[in-house]
């Protein structure tokens, strides 16, 4: 890329020669003021407040769209581009509310920020204003028409980053309005990046509305925890409560999802245990931090080797699963992060970064809802779309990405695993329900370079799979975990056979003191029934978490312990980089990071924990899984998933977040929903091994026979009862 | 000068529009000609020769325009724009509705003269009969084997699809007619870069007007030359005129480039209505600033002394007040206009159309203050030039002349609070 001077204001600057004015004006730091521009977003051209006078153009040039030439001269600071500045500031005052006090965007507004700068202290403005109601988009965003200057930086995220979503300008001239069209409710998993990219206060989030005003938080860097993706968020906190997440670095990608930016206030929530509660009969009665940890250890001392285990979440930070590690080799306990009864390991892919992801010529997801699971790594998948790449998704489940993209096709839940073999294999005909056009298109890219991405739901066996036939072809794969630091866990050396054994051995009286930390067994282990036999049977069970939930119920001792806002701890990414936290408020109560209660109850033990973490060389090999491929037989199988708006930590106790999604939704192919005639909306029994469970029917367009696909993460609906240690069952489904 | 018929040569004749009445004046003889006779390259360099600029309001040369388009292979297109929504223009609807052949051939000859094989005719949607006229000619046409695949056996494929918009004026803007042609919003794009070289799906595309593709066969026909020695030296040719308001004989009429604007008005069209005086006219649409009766004397209708005069051809759309016409209503209805028919999506249109009306509105009503008119006038400033499409300049063209010619009108107003014609 050959480069070019340009002057701005007498300030001589070299840009690549496809700069824009307003880029070489950030180089040269020269300040040209803007709505409509967007770093991340195609240029627009709209709101024309970034005018500037260049010599030998007899117009005024829009800076954010105009590029540059060798030699070109352009000047911000003539009377001119004055002019025309407070010219435009004052139309776009024209009819706004100017409701700043209220309005929470107030303080990081662009129209305020450049009203102060560039505009002009009145306003000729005599007649009537025109104003518009507001309007809430589900639970959410808040929509202020009248506060809008138009930019359509929203509607440009939803058309080129979203590929399509329904949010748009509706009419024409003055009265254009930006909404939605179909829908009350807008939650497409990246809603907040509509309050993130509107520079006035048009859309805001719910959750901060008139809550505080932005000059009052202090803001700290931090990590998302609710995926791999490891994004950079910034937490605001006010007198120790956390208000508001803002993505303000582009790293990894310069979006988040509405798990990153909504999910957070649990971290305020009243419901959280600040103290450490031991059980005195059948009450939890608080007590202090020396008895707790006192009783404890003498608990735990008295245990010989094998008979003491730990749980942990796949969330808990790089030190905190050192702590645990290093804890249970001092107790020669058994350890394991796996809580979704998963059956593999972190494996080190070839792809080393996001830029690999956005640049590959092809890339195939089989085995998980990437959108549900690292949801802004299936952006960077349409964005390697956008640049000209073919994309498939294969699964028995997808909602976002899948319909964006070239090759779709939902599989049977049951076969799902087999039917990727067999594509892996070079079979392309035995993926279903998928167009010649698509089929065409699965062989080109299984003949090409390709980027296989396996979802969290593969299992060993398909990874395996996977890996074998990847080093065959010389295509990258890129394999996901569970939780946001897997990979750290690894790392750290917690895991053993899997979550599943250990329970086993609780429920045989093996292993005879639990300690679960940072988890809801009952929410994430894909057997309901054997978690509560488990629990039950333990002998001593400590459980460390914000809330008391369903696994708490059977605890012996709960320790209260920090979230990732009061917690610098670190975690590893997609990527095997190591992201670390700053803690952004002061721990709640009496709660402490997981590595500082084990400290104490090594203290008191007299042994020594360390939580110092590496991360590790080399990731699991998949070769080395011994499990099939999975496969379930049955009339109705039922593939369970979370639903994106309760798969985030905590979700329970966010209440906007988990608001979004209402009710349980079971979705069901047309011929089911013929044969038991029921339509969209209608109620639907599924039961199974353990109990019976309502649904709302989603009747779904290529949704395989006999093939369903059922929510879970719903409060006081425990369907991981329906499991049997896999997240895919036979049920039977029938009309409610 | 004065009227000359090369347009409108067929539209008086009974069943103008049949394929059969057009073949018998010689119709697609052109298009023979070109498709076995000459290269497309010679047709460039024939239409660069005549000297036709384009009839549509902008006057930018045709032969020019057609030359920006990249000889490569990708697929090239050809849109006819038909979206005749400028105020007062009614001059592409005769040819449509009475010529359609015409029309046609002019479009054959120049997709072919520019390498597309795609032609479309975007049509108002008001022209409801217009677009059936055009689609049965059409037809004719295909079973003849005049258009479609290998147009009359020269192993050259031109297809021509009828599209009709759905009302908005700024569909008429190259651009957003683009958009608008591909399903999306008619929202004007962005230049560069220019339809010449990412257009239509992003690929060349050429939009002329109906009258200037319908001038194309005649130029095939007769040369460059022939062509150029009509109207005057800088402004070639024939163009029609739809003048209305205040005359006896509104209507459309074919002059040569160069004709008095008097005698326009005075002769052709009859003179004004009832005997009356002249007060003002919109030379061009109304976009085009408005002219006195004073100062249209001695200008001749071309594009050279109507922007000496301070105003320009535009589309050749000429409204003409009479003495009874309130400026300040006429100027308020034309704003009325732009601001209902802005696109919305760059800040000084959206916001000045409307601020516009709003003043103006006051005016009319009588709560008008003097302030006003330097807030209305100011409006150049911020819109003149800055606005992502000509539509905001458009909107300026009655307004600042409005105001400027007829300032003591407005005052009148503003002060005595009602209209000093009784309107």
């Amino acid at each position: 890329m050959g480069m070019v001077k340009v002057t701005i204001d007498g300030i001589t600057v070299e840009v690549p020669e496809n700069a824009t004015i307003l880029q070489a004006a950030m180089k040269a730091g020269v300040d040209i003021p803007y709505f409509c521009y967007h770093p991340y977003l195609k240029p627009a051209g709209l709101c024309r407040m970034c005018l500037v006078e260049v010599e030998g153009m007899p117009k005024l040039a829009p800076a954010c769209v105009t590029q540059v030439r060798d030699g070109m001269v352009v000047r911000t600071n003539t009377e001119r581009v004055k002019k025309v500045r407070e010219g435009i500031v004052e139309f776009q005052l024209l009819h706004h509310p100017l409701d700043c006090p209220i309005c929470d965007q107030a303080g990081e507004c662009y129209l305020q920020d450049i009203t102060f700068r560039y505009g002009r202290a009145t306003s000729r403005f005599v007649d009537e204003k025109e104003l518009y109601p507001t309007k809430f988009y589900g639970p959410l965003i808040v929509h202020e028409q009248s506060r809008c200057i138009l930019c359509k930086r929203c509607v440009r995220f939803c058309t080129e980053v979203l590929n399509g979503a329904d949010w748009n300008v509706y009419w024409r001239a003055a009265h254009s309005l930006i909404g939605s069209y179909e829908s009350d409710k807008v939650a497409n998993y990246f809603t907040c990046n509509l309050v993130e990219v509107c520079p006035v206060g048009a859309i805001t989030s719910r959750l901060y509305r008139y809550k505080t005003r932005i000059w009052k938080l202090e803001f700290t860097r931090s990590v998302c925890e609710h995926c791999e993706m490891g994004c950079s968020l910034d937490l605001g906190v006010r007198e120790n409560q956390l208000f508001k997440i803002k993505h303000r670095m582009a790293d990894p990608s310069p979006w988040i999802c509405d798990k990153g930016y909504y999910a957070f206030d649990y971290v305020n929530h009243a419901e959280r245990i600040l103290y450490p509660l031991a059980r005195q009969e059948n009450k939890m009665v608080s007590v202090e931090v020396e008895d707790a940890v006192s009783s404890i250890a003498d608990k735990l001392k008295n245990y010989g080797e094998g008979e003491v285990a730990f749980i942990l979440s796949p969330s808990l930070c790089l030190e905190d699963a050192a702590a645990v590690s290093s804890m249970a080799k001092a107790v020669k306990g058994l350890v394991d992060y796996r809580v979704y009864g998963e059956d593999y390991l972190p494996v080190k892919g070839n792809v080393s970064d996001i830029e690999d992801v956005e640049s590959a010529k092809a890339v195939l997801v089989v085995g998980g809802d990437v959108a549900v699971s690292h949801p802004v790594l299936a952006l960077s998948i349409l964005k390697a779309k956008n640049a000209g790449a073919k994309v498939g998704v294969l699964s028995a489940h997808d909602i976002f990405l899948g319909e964006r993209v070239d090759v779709f096709s939902l599989l049977p839940a049951g076969s799902e695993e087999p039917l990727i073999k067999e594509l892996l294999d070079g079979n392309v005909d035995a993926i279903p329900d998928l167009s010649d056009e698509e089929r065409s298109c699965l062989k080109d890219m299984l003949s090409g370079e390709l980027l296989l991405v396996a979802g969290v739901r593969a299992s060993s066996a398909l990874r395996a799979a996977i890996y074998s036939r990847s080093k065959e072809k010389g295509w990258k794969y890129l394999f996901l975990d569970r939780g946001c630091n897997a990979k750290g866990l690894y790392s750290a050396g917690a895991y053993s056979e899997g979550v599943g054994e250990i329970l086993n051995r609780v429920k045989e009286g093996k292993v005879k003191a639990l300690v679960v930390a940072g988890v809801d067994l009952f929410n994430t282990y894909p057997n309901g029934s054997l978690v509560k036999e488990a629990l039950e049977s333990a002998e001593f069970l400590v459980v460390m978490d914000l809330f008391f939930h369903d696994t708490a119920m059977y605890s012996d001792f709960f320790l209260p312990i920090t979230s990732f806002a009061e917690d610098g701890g670190s975690v590893v990414d997609l990527f095997w980089r190591v992201r670390r936290r700053n803690p952004a408020m002061q721990p709640k109560g009496l709660s402490r990071p997981v590595r500082d209660w084990l400290a104490l109850i090594g203290e008191a033990m007299g042994a020594d924990v360390d939580s110092q973490g590496q991360v590790a060389e080399t990731g699991w090999d998949p070769l080395q899984a011994k499990a099939e491929l999975l496969e379930v037989k049955g009339n109705t199988v039922a593939l369970v998933e979370h639903a994106f708006y309760r798969s985030a930590r905590y979700a329970s106790w966010c209440s906007r977040f988990s608001e979004v999604a209402e009710s349980p939704c079971a979705y069901i192919s047309e011929d089911d929903a013929k044969a038991l005639g029921v339509s969209d909306g209608d109620k639907v029994l599924v039961s199974g091994k353990g109990g019976k469970f309502e649904f709302v029917a989603k009747v779904r367009e290529g949704q395989p026979k006999g093939s369903i696909v059922i929510d879970a993460g719903f409060d006081r609906f425990p369907v991981t009862l329906l499991l049997n240690g896999s997240w895919v069952a036979p049920v039977e489904l029938r009309k409610a | 000068m004065g009227e000359y018929k090369l347009l409108l040569a067929n539209v008086d004749k009974p069943d103008s529009e049949k394929l059969e009445t057009y073949r018998k004046s010689g119709g697609y003889e052109r298009l023979r000609k070109a498709l076995f006779e000459m290269k497309p390259e010679e047709i460039v360099e024939e239409v660069k020769k005549s000297g036709l600029r384009g009839r549509g309001g902008a006057g930018f040369p045709t032969g020019l325009k057609w030359s920006f388009v990249p000889k490569t292979d990708e697929p090239k297109y050809l849109v006819c724009n038909a979206d005749e929504g400028e105020p007062g223009t009614f001059k592409d609807r005769v040819i449509i509705e009475k010529d359609p052949h015409l029309l046609l051939e002019g479009i054959a000859i120049s997709a072919y003269a520019i390498g597309a094989h795609e032609a479309f005719i975007y049509i108002r949607g008001e022209y409801e009969y217009g677009a059936q006229v055009l689609e049965r000619a059409i037809k004719e046409a295909e079973e003849a084997g005049i258009l479609g695949p290998n147009a009359m056996g020269s192993g050259y494929d031109i297809k021509i699809t009828v599209h009709r918009g759905a009302g908005a004026y700024v569909c008429g803007e190259e651009t957003a007619l683009l958009n608008s042609l591909e399903g999306r919003r008619g929202h004007p794009r962005i230049r560069p870069p220019f339809p010449a070289s990412k257009g239509l799906y992003q690929h060349p595309t050429v939009i002329n007007n109906v009258e200037t593709l319908a001038t194309v066969p005649f130029i095939v026909e007769r040369g460059g030359d022939w062509y150029a020695s009509l109207g005057t030296e800088k402004s070639k040719g024939t163009k029609l005129f739809s003048i209305s308001g205040h005359v006896n004989k509104p209507g459309v009429y074919e002059l040569e480039l160069g004709t008095p604007f008097e005698e326009l008005i005075y002769e052709i069209a009859g003179g004004i209505r009832e005997g009356r005086k002249l007060k003002a006219v919109i030379p061009g649409g109304s976009s085009t600033p408005m002219l006195t009766a004073d100062e249209i004397k001695g200008v001749k209708l071309d594009y050279e002394s109507l922007q000496a005069a301070g105003s320009m051809l535009g589309s050749g759309a000429v409204i003409v007040m009479d003495e009874t016409t309130c400026i300040v209503k006429a100027v308020y209805r034309m704003a009325k206009f732009y601001a209902h028919e802005s696109c919305g999506q760059c800040t000084p249109c959206r916001e000045g159309t409307r601020w516009m009306v709003q003043i103006l509105s006051r005016i009319v009503n009588g709560k008008g203050r003097m302030e006003d008119l330097d807030v209305l006038l100011d409006m150049k400033n911020i819109m003149g030039g800055n606005c992502l499409c000509p539509l905001g300049d458009a909107a300026l063209g009655p307004l600042i002349s409005g105001i400027t010619k007829f300032r003591d009108e407005f005052v009148e107003h503003i002060k005595t609070g009602r209209c000093p014609l009784g309107g």
